[in-house]
Parts: structure tokens; sequence; C-alpha cells
């Protein structure tokens, strides 16, 4: 035991270019595929980016 | 030839000014270091080797302690001029471009001005040099800090050591760890100790973000079929889900579905799947 907490292994899936009317759904269905962290990007006026991540 | 005699007085001057990190010790340490030579002598380990029982229990502890003294007091030498050296060379070198500087600004003579800016130029080049190449910078302080660090951990392992009895650490492994307590105490050591350390930091930060998949967004024929095909049934998600495992694909079915670069895939699933 060195006292260090061990970091979580994590996997990373980011889909770019997403219509703004399609962001609700993805989110929910990565929430289905059991993300557990999931992240907006603004990319312009129509266009955003979801940053997932899955526990490994 | 003038102004070359000006930064060797500088220069001087500059090796004068002393300031130490670390306070002057009152017992003289080159006495000291010569009681401790009985214990450096090549035949330490056939008297060791003379010795029955408790007597030779004692020797090791004296002849380790003693070397262990030894090793410290060089040490401390080593720290205490590396310290001293590069205040030396920081105050000193500072002081003379500023006189240079000073000089070569109040002098009313061009060419002596050129003189005197490309003698500052001279000694600021020198000591930047001696200041990378010797003293790596201001990283002194963090490589004395992991030399002692290292130290201690040696040290730890030595005290375990004479904690035990002559046959389970005899004098040889001993002085094979005063060794490694001596080469501890070096900067190479320290360097070494802390490239170590960083190459697994790197390696933990690479494992977290090993796997990463980016792709752009783009619906297929097979997106629709494949969406309605989940959504038809819960079960179907992980039946789709397990076909991805078998072509050993590691991707969510959201970015499976959804990605450019597996729409090629999607209509193979869908062709599987869905007509079944």
């Amino acid at each position: 035991m060195n006292g260090k907490k061990k970091k979580q292994a994590v996997r990373i899936e980011e889909l770019t270019d997403i219509p703004a009317s399609e962001l609700e759904s993805l989110e929910e269905s990565y929430r289905l595929d059991g993300a557990i962290d999931i992240k907006k990007v603004q990319q312009d006026d129509d266009l955003w980016t979801l940053i997932v991540t899955f526990a490994v | 030839m003038r102004y070359l005699s000006v930064i060797f007085t500088l220069y001087l001057l500059s090796a004068c000014s002393s300031l130490s990190g670390t306070p002057h010790r009152s017992e003289d340490l080159q006495a000291e270091l010569v009681s401790l030579k009985p214990y450096f002598a090549a035949n330490v380990l056939s008297l060791y080797n003379q010795k029955r029982g408790d007597d030779k229990l004692s020797y090791r502890n004296e002849v380790v302690m003693a070397r262990l003294r030894a090793v410290d007091l060089y040490y401390y030498m080593f720290i205490n001029e590396l310290s001293e050296d590069h205040k030396n060379l920081n105050i000193g070198t500072d002081t003379s471009v500023m006189l240079l500087g000073a000089m070569g600004a109040v002098s009313t003579v061009s060419g002596t001005q050129a003189i005197y800016s490309s003698a500052a130029a001279l000694v600021t080049g020198a000591k930047a040099s001696v200041d990378k190449n010797v003293f790596y910078e201001s990283t002194l302080q963090a490589l004395v800090g992991q030399m002692n660090a290292n130290r201690k951990q040696v040290l730890a392992q030595i005290y375990a050591g004479l904690s035990a009895s002559e046959q389970d650490y005899p004098l040889l492994n001993a002085l094979i760890d005063i060794e490694a307590y001596f080469q501890a105490g070096t900067l190479l050591g320290a360097i070494a100790k802390i490239n170590e350390a960083a190459g697994q930091q790197k390696g933990a930060a690479e494992a977290e973000i090993a796997n990463t998949l980016k792709g752009k967004f783009f619906k297929t024929e097979a997106t629709d079929i494949l969406k309605s095909f989940i959504t038809d049934k819960p079960a179907n998600r992980q039946r789709l889900a397990d076909w991805l495992k078998q072509q050993k694909l590691t991707v969510s079915v959201t970015s499976f579905l959804h990605m450019k670069e597996f729409a090629a895939l999607r209509a193979q699933a869908a062709a599987e799947l869905v007509t079944q």
C-alpha cells in the first residue's frame, strides 16, 4: 500500500458535427450504453460535439 | 587587452564573494574522516570473518556506522560546495554584468562603449553556459531534495539490515548497501530517479487516454433500421452490443450507429441482425 488512490481507466468517444436536433436523443442513447460522463461542446450555431466517457 | 583585464578582475572579485546555504559546522570534518580511515581498510572483511558471535555482530555494525558517517560527511561537503559555488557564480557574474553595463553607459568614447558592451555580453554568455551545464539552472534545489529522499530510502534498508543477525545480513551485503547509499547522494542518481518517476507518470497518463475514438455524425439508412431494431425490444440493444464484440469493435452502440467511419459495418449489422 503506497497510500495513493489508483485512477480509474476510462474510454472516451467523441462524436462531432451533431445537429442540435439530434443532441437530446443521442445523450439518452449514450446513457443507455453506460456512459459515466457526457460533455457537450458547441461547435457553431447548429453543430455540437459530444465527448462521452465510459469506464473500462 | 585592457578590457580583458577588466573581465578578469571582475571574475576574481566574484570569486571572493561568499554566501553559504548551510551553516558552518563546529567540528573538523577532515579530521573526523581521517579517524574513520581504519574502517575503510582492505582487510575489514577478513577481520570480520575471523570474528565469532557477538563480536562479529558488533564489528559489522561498527564498520557500517563508520562508513555511513563518512558518506554523510562527504555528502554534507558536496552539498555545501554545490550551494556556495552556485551563489558565488550568480552574485559575481550579475555584479560584473551590471558594472560593465554601467561603464558602457557612462563612457563617452564610442569605441570604449562597444568594448564594455561586448564584455558584458561575454560574461552573461559565460554565466548562462555554466548555469545550464553544471548546475542544471534552478533545478538544483529539486535535485538536492531528490538526493535526500533517495538516501533516506536506502538508509532505512540498511537500518533494517542492522537489526538482523550477521548471518541474515552479513558485512558484504551491508557494504553493497552502503555503496547504494553513496550513489543515492549523487546528482546522477537523483536525475535517474526523477526520470524514472516521470516515465511512470507518463505511462499512467497514456493508459488513461489510450482508448479514444473520434468520429463525425453521419446517419445512413442502416442507422434508422438499427435504431428501430433496438427500440422495438430492449434485448436487441444487447444483441447489437454482442455483435460488435464479435467483430472485435470497442465502440458503444450509439457511436456505432452515428459515426461515419462505421457506415459500411452498419449495413452489414442491419443485414445480419434485422433480417433474421
